[in-house]
C-alpha cells in the first residue's frame, strides 16, 4: 500500500464525514446559526461594555426576558401556525393598564383580577382568530388593525385613569411577589417563562394540537386534506397568542406598577425579530421554542447593549431594524438551500480496500469458473410478481417470497400455478423463516420484524431496539430489516442492513463503505430487542449453522462472511469465514448435505473495487453526477455458491446470459430443487439439483419433522 | 484571479470543472431508428462503408466484403483502419500497419507504405484520383488504443495530404483531438475532431481550424454526404460520468494503469458484454428490464445535418437496442445504410417512409 493510500485510510477513518451531514438532516440543526449570532452578542457585549454582567445586570435582564420571552413565544406560535400577529404589543399594554386599573382602581382582589385580564387577552386573540380562522381575512391586515383599536383603547382609558393609578397604592405582598419575587434566586417572571416555555414546548412537539398547529402552518391544504380542522387551529393560536401577551402585561404590571402611552410601544416589531431571529420561520411550519428564546435573549441583549453604548435617539430602532433584516434574510436563504446543502453532503465514503477478486473468468478448475448451470432455470410466476427478495417454502411444498406492494405471495403447490396473497404486511418484505411453529417471520424494510401466522395473521415482533449511545441519528427505529434465522431457543436473529437510508435507496450504502449495518437479536419470550453486532458494512444473509452453535452472516459491500458463536466456548465472538469474494454476498441459507448455499447479487467490477479506495473520488461523485450516472455495484449479474462449515466454496451456478433469471439475492433449497429469488426480478426461479437429499424440507432441518 | 476560479470552478463543479452533457432534445430526440432499421448483413467487426464503382462494400477486420451478397472481395494481412471511394472506381484501402492499397474489384495494387508518423490512420478522403488526405488519430496511441487516447485527453491527431504518385505526404493539420472523419467542402476540409465533440473547418492548404458545429451528445466519426444535407455517425456516447472521470486524475491514472481496457469507465462501441464492466445507478435491471434511458457507454446514432452543419434529424439506437457503436453510413436510392460495428452489422433505413 502507498504511503498515499496509507495517508487516505487514516483521514477516513479518524474524520467522521458522516456526521456533517446527520447533523444537518436534524431539524435543531436549524438553531445552529441564530445560536451563533447570540454567542458573538454575548462576547461582544461584555467585552466592549463595562459591568454588562455585573449581577444587577443580569438580574434585571432576566427578569425583561420573563415578559419579553412570553410575547416572543406568542408570536412564535402564531408564525408556526401560519399567521403573524401585530396585536401583541397593544394587547400587552391593554393587560398592564387593565390590571393595574382593576387593583388600584376598582379595588378587585388579586386572584380575580389576573384571570379577568388573561380572559381579556384570550378574547382579543379570539377576536383576531375568529376574523383570521373562519372569516379568513389576510392576517397582517387584520392583527394591525386589532393593534390600533386596541391601542386607542388603552389611550382612551389612560385619560381616565392614569392619574387614579399613579395616585393608587396596592399594599398586597403577592402583587409584590410577583413583580419583585424571586424562586431559589430565579425572578418569578423568569419562572413564569420556565414554566410556559415547557409548556408550550410538550405541546409543540409532543401532543396532537402542537402537531397540527405544525401541520397547518407547513401547509394549510395537505392540513386541510388530512382532516384537520385548519380554521379552528388558526383561531386557536390567536387565542394562545393574545392569552401569553396578557400574561406578559400582568408581569410588567406588577415589577414596574405604571401605565403610559409607551407601554409596549414597538414591542411587536421585538418579538417579531426576536422570533424571526430565532430561526422560527415567517412562511410557518417550522420553529420552536428553544428557537423563540434564543431570538428573545438575543434581542433584549442587543437592545439593552444599543442603549448602554448610548447611542442617538432612533439609533437602536435602526440597529433593530438591520437585524430584522439579516433575520429575514437569512431564514429565507436558509430555507430554500438547507436540503440542497444536505443532500449533497449527506452521502459520506470512506475507505474499504477488499481483498483481491479470485478471478471468476478464467480458471476452469477452480470453483468460480464460469458455467451455465442455470440456464435451464425453470420460471414460476412470471409478471405475476414484483421483486421477490427471499422465497420459502413451508412444510406443504407452497412457496412464499414478499414483493414490493408490501404482500406475502404464496404460490400453491405442486404446480405453482395459482397464486394468492397470503397476508398483506405493508412495508418491503425482504428475508424470511419458518418458526417451529410455523409462523412465517418476516423481515419488512421499513418498518421491522413481523411474524405471519399459519393462518395469514400478521404481526408486530418488534420495530426498535436501544439507540445507540452518542449516534446523531435516531437509529432505535428499524429502517431496513434484512434478512433473519431462528435459534433453537427461539432468539431471532436479523440483519439491519444499514442505519443510514430508506428502503428504496440501498444500493446508495454501497457508495459509502462504511459499517451503517448491524445485527440484532430478537427475543420472543422477553420480548426484548438487542442489537449485539454493530458497524458492519451491509450486513445481509443470516443463517443458522447446521449444529445451531453459530450463524454465519454476509457483509454484502465488504464481500466477505462471518460467523457469530451464540453458544459454547466462542459464544459472542465472530470470526471471518470467506474474506474474498468475487462478488457481493446476500442471502445464506442451508444446503441439505451440510453445507450453504450463497447468493451473489452482483460481481466485483475492477472499477468499482478501485473507487471504494478512492473516498474523495466517490464524494465528489455524488455531489456532482446526477444520481442515475453514478457508478455503482453490478447487480445485474449474479451467482450462487455452496460452502461448507470451514468456508471452502464447493461449486458456483452461473447463468450467462441472464436471460431467464436476470438477478439472484436468494435461494432456498427444497426436496431436490433450488428456488431463486432476486430483489428487482419479475418472477422466481427453479432448478432441479441433481445431487443432496431429495427429500429435504429446511423447517425440518431446523425443528425436526411434524407428525 | 484565473487560479481562484479555478479552485471555485473545482469546489462547485462548473465552469471548467463542469460534467455536463447535451440533452438528447430537438433534433437528438431519443427515437429507435437504427433498431427498426431493415437488415442487411451481419458480420463481426463490421467497419467502413464505401463505393467501389457502383458497388457498396464494407470493411469489416482483414476483410472487405460486398454489402449486397456479403461476397468477400480481398483479405488483407492487417486490419483495415479506412477504405474509401476514389473518382475512377477504385477503393482506396488503408491498413493500421500503414500500407495502402488500391482496389478494383478483388484486386489490389502494390501497397504503398504511408511514413512513419502515420501510426494511427482513422480515416481518408480522395481529393482526385492521385490525391488523398488521411487523418492520423493520435500520435500516441494506436486505433485500437482509442479509448487510452481520450481518457489521456490527447490532442495529437493530425491531416496529411498523399499524393500516390509520388508517395509524398504533407502534414497539413495538426493537434486535432482523434480526427476520425473527413469531407470535402469545397477548398476546406469539415473534419470529425472526436474527443471535442465537433466539426470543425480546416482549409486544405493548411491553416487554423474553425469550429462548425460542436456540443454534440457523443463522440463523432465518418460522416458523408447525404441528398440535402450531411449524415455524421456518432460511434459512442458522451456521459456525465465519463466527463467527470475525466477531471479526477489520480482515478483516471490508476484505472488505466492497473485496468484492462475493456473494463474501463470508458466509452464503447458496444456495453454490457461481461459483468465486470462498470454499471450505472440507472443500468441497474428493474423487472429484468433494462431501462432505455439507462446510462450507457456505448449507443447508436446518425444525425442528419442540413447544408449549413446544423442537426435537423436523427437515427437512434438506445441503451436497449442492438444496433451499437454506428461507425459509417453511406446514403444510397433514399436509405441510408450504416454499419454498426459495436453489434457487427449492416442495416439500412428507409428514408422516405421515415419522413
Amino acid at each position: 500500500m502507498s504511503f498515499s493510500e496509507t495517508a487516505t485510510k487514516l483521514r477516513y477513518r479518524l474524520i467522521p464525514d458522516h456526521l456533517l451531514g446527520e447533523i444537518l438532516s436534524k431539524r435543531w440543526s436549524d438553531n445552529a446559526i441564530p445560536f451563533f449570532l447570540l454567542m458573538i452578542l454575548i462576547v461582544f457585549m461584555g467585552a466592549n461594555i463595562p459591568n454588562f454582567y455585573s449581577a444587577v445586570n443580569v438580574s434585571d435582564t432576566v427578569r425583561q426576558l420573563g415578559e419579553f420571552g412570553l410575547v416572543t413565544i406568542a408570536m412564535m406560535i402564531v408564525l408556526v401556525a401560519g399567521g403573524i400577529d401585530l396585536s401583541v404589543s397593544s394587547v400587552y399594554a391593554l393587560s398592564n393598564l387593565v390590571t393595574l386599573t382593576l387593583l388600584s382602581v376598582a379595588g378587585w382582589p388579586l386572584w380575580a383580577v389576573i384571570p379577568a385580564t388573561l380572559a381579556l387577552g384570550a378574547f382579543v386573540g379570539l377576536i383576531n382568530g375568529i376574523l383570521i380562522g373562519y372569516f379568513k381575512l389576510r392576517a397582517f391586515l387584520t392583527t394591525l388593525v386589532t393593534l390600533i383599536i386596541v391601542r386607542s383603547i388603552v389611550d382612551l382609558l389612560l385619560l381616565k385613569y392614569s392619574v387614579k393609578i399613579a395616585g393608587g397604592f396596592i399594599d398586597n405582598d403577592a402583587w409584590y411577589f410577583i413583580g419583585e419575587g424571586s424562586v431559589f434566586g430565579i425572578p418569578f417572571s423568569t419562572c413564569v417563562l420556565i414554566v410556559v416555555a415547557l409548556a408550550v414546548h410538550i405541546a409543540l412537539t409532543r401532543l396532537r394540537i402542537g402537531w397540527r398547529i405544525m401541520a397547518v402552518g407547513g401547509s394549510r391544504r395537505s392540513a386541510h386534506n388530512m382532516g384537520i380542522p385548519v380554521s379552528r387551529i388558526v383561531c386557536l393560536s390567536y387565542v394562545v397568542s393574545g392569552f401569553l401577551a396578557a400574561l406578559a402585561g400582568v408581569l410588567i404590571a406588577a415589577r414596574l406598577s405604571g401605565a403610559g402611552a409607551d407601554t409596549g410601544l414597538g414591542l411587536e416589531i421585538m418579538a417579531l425579530t426576536a422570533a424571526v431571529l430565532g430561526g422560527n420561520s415567517l412562511g410557518g411550519g417550522r420553529g420552536s421554542v428553544a428557537k423563540a428564546l434564543i431570538g428573545a435573549l438575543a434581542i433584549l441583549l442587543l437592545i439593552n447593549g444599543l442603549v448602554r453604548l448610548s447611542l442617538p435617539a432612533g439609533a437602536s430602532s435602526v440597529g433593530l431594524g438591520l437585524v430584522l433584516l439579516l433575520a429575514v434574510a437569512i431564514d429565507v436563504r436558509w430555507l430554500k438551500n438547507r436540503h440542497k446543502l444536505l443532500s449533497s453532503v449527506y452521502v459520506a465514503p470512506t475507505y474499504l480496500k477488499l481483498p483481491d477478486a479470485p478471478n471468476a473468468d478464467g480458471d476452469a478448475n477452480s470453483p468460480f469458473a464460469l458455467n451455465d448451470a442455470l440456464r435451464g432455470v425453470e420460471v414460476i410466476g412470471l409478471d405475476q410478481i414484483e421483486g421477490p427478495e427471499d422465497v420459502i417454502l413451508d412444510r406443504n411444498d407452497h412457496l412464499y417470497c414478499g414483493d414490493r406492494h408490501g404482500d406475502i405471495i404464496r404460490f400453491l403447490a405442486p404446480d405453482y400455478k395459482t397464486r394468492e396473497i397470503f397476508a398483506h404486511v405493508g412495508g418491503r418484505p425482504l428475508g424470511m423463516a419458518f418458526d417451529k411453529d410455523d409462523n412465517l417471520l418476516v423481515c419488512i424494510g421499513g418498518m421491522g420484524l413481523y411474524a405471519v401466522s399459519p393462518a395469514g395473521e400478521v404481526s408486530k415482533m418488534t420495530d426498535e431496539t436501544g439507540r445507540t449511545r452518542l449516534s446523531v441519528i435516531d437509529d432505535s427505529r428499524l429502517k431496513l430489516a434484512d434478512d433473519l434465522d431462528i435459534a433453537q431457543d427461539g432468539k431471532v436473529y436479523f440483519s439491519e442492513a444499514t442505519v443510514r437510508y430508506e428502503m428504496e435507496e440501498w444500493p446508495v450504502d454501497s457508495l459509502e463503505g462504511r459499517g451503517n449495518g448491524r445485527i440484532i437479536c430478537y427475543d420472543p419470550k422477553t420480548n426484548h430487542t438487542q442489537t449485539i453486532i454493530r458497524n458492519r458494512i451491509f450486513p445481509n444473509g443470516i443463517c443458522m449453522a447446521h449444529d445451531n452453535k453459530s450463524f454465519y452472516f454476509a457483509e454484502t459491500w465488504a464481500a466477505r462472511i462471518s460467523r457469530y458463536w451464540v453458544e459454547g466456548p466462542k459464544k459472542g465472538q465472530v470470526e471471518e469465514v470467506i474474506s474474498q469474494l468475487p462478488g457481493f454476498p446476500d442471502n445464506i441459507n442451508r444446503a441439505s448435505d451440510g453445507t450453504y448455499w450463497l447468493a451473489l447479487a452482483g460481481i466485483r467490477t475492477p472499477t468499482q473495487d478501485l473507487a471504494m479506495r478512492m473516498p474523495g473520488f466517490r464524494r465528489r461523485m455524488a455531489r456532482r453526477v446526477a444520481a442515475d450516472e453514478w457508478l455503482f455495484p453490478n447487480i445485474n449479474t449474479g451467482c450462487i455458491l455452496r460452502f461448507d462449515d470451514q468456508g471452502n466454496i464447493l461449486e458456483s451456478l452461473w447463468d450467462m446470459g441472464g436471460e431467464n433469471h436476470p438477478m439472484i439475492t436468494s435461494m432456498r433449497e427444497h426436496k431436490g430443487h433450488l428456488y431463486l429469488g432476486g430483489i428487482t426480478n419479475n418472477r422466481i426461479g427453479r432448478i432441479k439439483l441433481n445431487r443432496g437429499d431429495k427429500d429435504w424440507v429446511s423447517s425440518n432441518s431446523y425443528w425436526g419433522k411434524k407428525a | 484571479m484565473s487560479f481562484l476560479s479555478n479552485f471555485f470552478d473545482g469546489v462547485f463543479g462548473r465552469g471548467a470543472k463542469a460534467i455536463t452533457v447535451p440533452a438528447l432534445d430537438g433534433a437528438f430526440r431519443p427515437n429507435t431508428g437504427l433498431d427498426k432499421a431493415d437488415l442487411c448483413q451481419t458480420r463481426a467487426g463490421a467497419d467502413n462503408l464505401a463505393m467501389m464503382g457502383e458497388t457498396l462494400v464494407y470493411s469489416a477486420g482483414r476483410d472487405v466484403h460486398r454489402v449486397d451478397n456479403d461476397a468477400l472481395l480481398h483479405r488483407f494481412n492487417a486490419t483495415v483502419a479506412f477504405i474509401t471511394e476514389m473518382p475512377s472506381g477504385r477503393a482506396v484501402v488503408g491498413l493500421i500497419d500503414r500500407s495502402l492499397h488500391l482496389l478494383q474489384g478483388s484486386k489490389t495494387t502494390q501497397p504503398m507504405i504511408l511514413p512513419q508518423s502515420i501510426n494511427c490512420p482513422t480515416a481518408a478522403i480522395a481529393l482526385d484520383d492521385d490525391t488523398l488526405v488521411v487523418a492520423n488519430g493520435s500520435a500516441q496511441n494506436s486505433a485500437a488504443d482509442w479509448q487510452r487516447d481520450l481518457l489521456e485527453k490527447r490532442r495529437s491527431g493530425t491531416l496529411w495530404r498523399i499524393t500516390l504518385s509520388t508517395g509524398d505526404a504533407v502534414q497539413i493539420a495538426s493537434g486535432l483531438a482523434w480526427p476520425a472523419g473527413l469531407l470535402c467542402a469545397g477548398d476546406d476540409l469539415i473534419v470529425a475532431e472526436s474527443w471535442l465533440s465537433r466539426l470543425v473547418r480546416i482549409p486544405l492548404a493548411g491553416g487554423a481550424a474553425a469550429e462548425v458545429l460542436g456540443n454534440l451528445p457523443g463522440y463523432p466519426a465518418r460522416f458523408v454526404a447525404g441528398a440535402d444535407g450531411y449524415w455524421l455517425t456518432l460511434f459512442s456516447p458522451r456521459s456525465q460520468l465519463l466527463e467527470f472521470v475525466l477531471h479526477e486524475d489520480a482515478y483516471r491514472a490508476q484505472m488505466l494503469a492497473d485496468i484492462e481496457p475493456d473494463f474501463w469507465i470508458a466509452p464503447c462501441l458496444r456495453s454490457g458484454k461481461t459483468f465486470l464492466e462498470p454499471l450505472q445507478a440507472g443500468g441497474v435491471k428493474q423487472l429484468g428490464v433494462l431501462k432505455p434511458w439507462a446510462p450507457m457507454r456505448s449507443f447508436g446514432m446518425i444525425v442528419g445535418l442540413d447544408e449549413a452543419f446544423v442537426p435537423v434529424r436523427s437515427f437512434q439506437s438506445r441503451a436497449d437496442g442492438a444496433r451499437h457503436g454506428v461507425t459509417s453510413c453511406i446514403e444510397q436510392n433514399g436509405a441510408l445504410i450504416f454499419s454498426a460495428k459495436g453489434d457487427g452489422c449492416i442495416a439500412q433505413v428507409k428514408l422516405e417512409a421515415e419522413q
